[in-house]
């Protein structure tokens, strides 16, 4: 799944499609509509659909446009940070700064006390031989 | 042709002069057709003087005529072919164009209502601004 923007523009994208796709199929399915006074031609090159499929084919595509439209709304109410202003982002950087700062100080202090454990345990290791060597004299 | 009621004194001068050519060289087709020991002997000149006098005076004439006839009329002509066949096909050719595109024009105004209506469907807070588009198209309609 592609992440929120990427789909966002995916969606308008379809929009722009669809309606070309709508312009382009009223445009070359409609049939001829005498004036007054006139009467009606036909074309062998033409092929219109009836009047209740033009008025249904009309709506149809109206509601598949305004369904997208209404995908396009649910994508950017999830968009994050959406309703929020600089100002509130501002502060949430340096909130999150000053915990990157905490982190980095946590962790030099926990580092020296990973030093220190070090060299306790070498001691411990270096007694233990000495005693094996003791213990273990024949 | 031109109704007379459409043509000025000059193309009306020009119509004239050009029946005088056409006048002039069936003349003197006739008279080669007919030549027989008796025919004048100055016959042929006389005629060869008139029909160029008649086509020297051509081009001052049409000089004075600024109409533009399209090419197609003067093709069709060339080809030997009525030009008032020309006109009638043109006519109804505009007359079917006419009707197609008119075809055309409902069916685009037929979608944008139905869309209107989809759209306060779905969004009733933006109702107004959707008449007032509505309505602006409209006067755009009755002023064009």
């Amino acid at each position: 799944m592609a992440c929120r923007c990427t789909q966002l523009q995916d969606t308008i994208d379809e929009v722009a499609t669809q309606f070309y796709s709508s312009i382009h199929y009223l445009s070359s399915h409609h049939d001829f509509v005498p004036l007054p006074g006139q009467e009606k031609v036909s074309d062998s090159k033409v092929n219109p659909i009836s009047a209740e499929e033009l008025q249904f084919a009309q709506r149809d595509l109206a509601k598949d446009l305004v369904t997208k439209f209404m995908q396009i709304d649910t994508l950017i109410n999830q968009l994050p940070g959406i309703s929020t202003a600089p100002k509130h982002q501002l502060e949430k950087i340096k909130k999150l700064q000053n915990s990157i700062e905490e982190k980095q100080l946590e962790r030099k202090s926990l580092e020296s006390e990973n030093e220190d454990l070090k060299l306790q345990l070498a001691k411990r290791i270096e007694t233990f031989g000495r005693l094996s060597c003791v213990l273990f004299q024949p | 042709m031109l109704p007379q009621d459409d043509m000025t004194d000059e193309m009306k001068s020009l119509a004239s002069r050009l029946e005088d050519t056409t006048q002039a060289f069936y003349d003197l087709a006739l008279i080669v057709y007919n030549l027989e020991d008796t025919t004048p002997s100055d016959a042929i000149p006389e005629s060869l003087d008139t029909l160029i006098r008649d086509l020297k005076s051509l081009p001052d004439i049409s000089r004075k005529v600024n109409n533009l006839i399209p090419q197609d009329v003067l093709e069709y002509i060339e080809q030997g072919r009525n030009p008032d066949v020309y006109a009638r096909q043109f006519s109804e050719l505009v007359q079917k164009d006419n009707q197609y595109v008119n075809g055309k024009l409902y069916a685009i105004e037929g979608f944008q209502k139905a869309f209107a209506e989809e759209i306060k469907q779905a969004y009733p807070e933006v109702s107004s601004v959707v008449d007032k588009i509505l309505n602006e198209g409209k006067v755009e309609s009755t002023v064009s």
